[in-house]
């Protein structure tokens, strides 16, 4: 594999090479001559070409390293930015790959994708639903961020307990302390976040299903429609994560839970019960090596640099 | 002049140039109006289709990734939004198109139904899909008449009911007007042919009267004739008696020889009254009158009584007097008008038959 890579680059070299002295000599030597120089390159080219196209070897892998064709990770709201973030700072370093995060299309969109082959690798939030363990998928997690009740910047209180939440969510609990009415933003059942208060917080499940089968909330469909809109209600009330509003800069105020601040080292230390984690789902049989080079970056010391910066914590 | 047994047939006449005209309110109201309310909510229908889309297209624009590719992995997330938009709607179908016009399968809604059962037709309502504010495709969006269709059968049977009423009343209140009408022309019909003829009896009866010699049977021309002109069962002449200032009845029928010997000064009984007034009168209470002479009402059966003055240049000559004698029977203001014109006549032909008795005597002496 490595050794395509490096004939590629050499002939894309070579021929850029050869085109700059074409240039020089376009200007010392005849018209004739330029042009048998010309042809004798072209048809190098060509012949270089050939030789690279009929070489056995995974056309994928191949493709995947030129610029022209970008690996496409698609999947969880949630991994979006900060994955984002990280193909930046990847590209930087890997001039030549380039990783395109589409917006989300959610946990489950992403591992059909990647088992379909749509997309080089899928990005969850969540573990694989046992229907999808059957896809013949790769799980590799990358970091865990803590699953917050976020507010909008104008509610006065910093904090909520799980009773409090869960009266909110069965619409018993209608207003903050100061009398303004809370404005509740909710996601579409299966969501990540939902699912993971609903294992952690009793009665939650039950107030969640109910307040979305009589429809009480607004029902927002991806995370970065969840927070833009925390942000821009007055007293509004949803789940988000801590990395999101980090990675996107989110004017979203985080509640403290249970009297807990959701932060890293509560995540690491699991004090702060609400968390998800980050991974990537792949087939290992067609994982292009650009997106292999790119999970290792995220992995390595400086993915782990970026993912602490924006409050995630790094999959050891 | 129409005789009194022609019939106009106005009813007849007017119930055929009705029938179109009720015809057609009929069928305005029963077909007109569902079919304009119908067309006219159609229209709506289509309106909604395309605001409906516009809708979905407004919430589905930030949902989809900008690969078109992958929107069949956004299925599920699409199915919840999908459920919380049918909530409140009336659509039956919805299509979404990626930007080269493909159907996207995994987008695709319709309402299941029985597949034999009849489908009512369906507005539709394109708009374009925005996704990260480029047009990456289109949403169409359908709405299925079948609502409309069962209101504006409601409407149909409802107005239906107003329109046969209305047919019913425009046919049968021009006619019934016209029924009186036609009534009522006859009637007067009618009348005018009793009144010609009687008017015609009352110019016999003057010719009559004025070819008769004879001073007696004068009387009884007069008394007969009277009688018949109004329908009445009997009469009586009456003689003005200056010298005895009594009423001296000369010819008299259907009431019997009694009367004879009898005599009445000005102001007594009904014949004495309208000598004294020289004004007709009817009584058609007779038997319960105060003028009724007890006698008259011992040996009689009248029941009605017409009496009109003879004069003869403000001169009384004598009474006339006809009789009803069948209970329910009476005089009406006609019989006074044509026995009035009749007595002037008579009294006419009553001087002269006095007069010519007069001059006999005259000549005689």
């Amino acid at each position: 594999m490595a050794l395509w890579r490096v004939l590629l680059r050499r002939a894309v070299l070579f021929s850029g090479r050869i085109v700059a002295e074409g240039n020089t000599s376009m200007i010392r030597s005849d018209w004739l001559n330029a042009r048998r120089l010309l042809t004798l390159r072209i048809a190098m080219l060509i012949g270089l070409a050939i030789i690279v196209g009929a070489m056995p070897g995974n056309g994928n892998s191949m493709a995947a390293e030129t610029p022209s064709s970008p690996l496409i990770f698609a999947g969880s709201g949630s991994n979006v930015a900060i994955t984002r973030l990280l193909a930046e700072a990847f590209h930087r370093v890997h001039p030549g790959i380039t990783i395109e995060i589409p917006e989300s299309i959610g946990s489950g969109g992403g591992t059909r994708a990647a088992a379909d082959g749509a997309v080089a690798v899928g990005m969850i939030s969540r573990r694989l639903k046992e229907s999808e363990q059957s896809w013949g998928l790769t799980v590799l997690p990358y970091a865990t961020t803590a699953v917050i009740v976020g507010a909008h910047p104008a509610v006065a209180e910093d904090g909520i307990t799980f009773d409090e939440l869960v009266l909110i969510f069965r619409g018993i609990k209608t207003r903050w302390q100061d009398g303004h009415g809370i404005v509740v933003l909710t996601r579409e059942p299966g969501d990540s976040s939902l699912e993971v208060l609903e294992h952690k917080i009793p009665g939650f499940l039950a107030a969640s299903t109910e307040s979305y089968r009589s429809r009480r909330w607004k029902t927002l469909y991806t995370d970065q429609e969840m927070t833009r809109m925390l942000a821009q209600t007055p007293y509004a009330l949803g789940l988000a994560d801590l990395g999101i509003i980090m990675a996107e800069r989110v004017p979203v105020k985080a509640l403290k839970l249970n009297g807990l601040v959701p932060a890293a080292e509560h995540v690491r230390s699991g004090r702060y019960p609400l968390a998800k984690t980050l991974a990537f789902a792949f087939r290992r049989d067609r994982l292009p090596a650009g997106a292999q080079a790119f999970m290792d970056f995220v992995r390595g010391p400086a993915g782990a640099k970026i993912l602490h910066a924006y409050g995630y914590v790094p999959e050891e | 002049m129409p005789s009194a047994g022609h019939k106009l047939q106005l009813k007849r006449q007017l119930a055929w140039r009705l029938v179109p005209v009720t015809f057609a309110i009929g069928c305005l109201f029963s077909l007109g109006i569902p079919a304009a309310y119908y067309m006219l909510e159609a229209e709506d229908v289509g309106i909604l289709a395309t605001t409906e889309a516009r809708e979905l297209a407004d919430r589905l624009g930030p949902l989809l990734v900008d690969v078109p590719a992958l929107w069949k992995y956004q299925g599920p997330k699409y199915r919840h939004l999908l459920d919380d938009f049918l909530r409140h709607s009336r659509v039956t179908s919805i299509q979404v198109r990626d930007a080269s016009g493909g159907v996207v399968p995994e987008y695709t809604y319709r309402v299941a139904g029985p597949p034999d059962r009849w489908t009512a037709p369906v507005s539709f309502g394109t708009v374009p899909l925005f996704v990260n504010n480029q047009r990456m495709g289109s949403v169409t969006l359908g709405i299925s008449h079948a609502p409309l269709l069962w209101a504006t059968l409601r409407l149909f049977l409802f107005s239906t009911a107003v329109g046969v009423s209305l047919a019913l009343v425009a046919y049968l209140y021009p006619i019934k007007v016209v029924n009186k009408l036609e009534a009522h022309i006859e009637d007067l019909v009618a009348a005018l042919n009793e009144r010609t003829q009687q008017l015609e009896a009352v110019r016999t009866v003057a010719v009559e009267i004025s070819r008769e010699p004879d001073l007696k049977a004068v009387f009884h021309l007069i008394s007969q004739r009277s009688a018949e002109l109004v329908g009445a069962v009997s009469g009586t002449v009456w003689l003005w008696d200056r010298k005895a200032q009594v009423l001296i009845p000369v010819a008299w029928h259907g009431v019997g020889d009694w009367m004879r010997e009898w005599r009445l000064r000005l102001g007594e009984g009904i014949s004495g009254r309208v000598a004294q007034r020289r004004e007709g009168l009817i009584i058609n209470d007779f038997r319960t009158s105060p003028y009724a002479s007890p006698r008259v009402l011992e040996r009689t059966a009248i029941t009605a009584v017409l009496a009109e003055p003879l004069l003869y240049r403000d001169r009384l000559l004598g009474v006339l007097t006809v009789h009803h004698q069948e209970v329910g029977r009476t005089f009406t203001e006609r019989d006074r008008e044509i026995l009035t014109l009749f007595v002037a006549q008579a009294a006419v032909g009553l001087e002269n038959a006095l007069s010519e008795q007069e001059l006999g005597r005259s000549v005689a002496s």
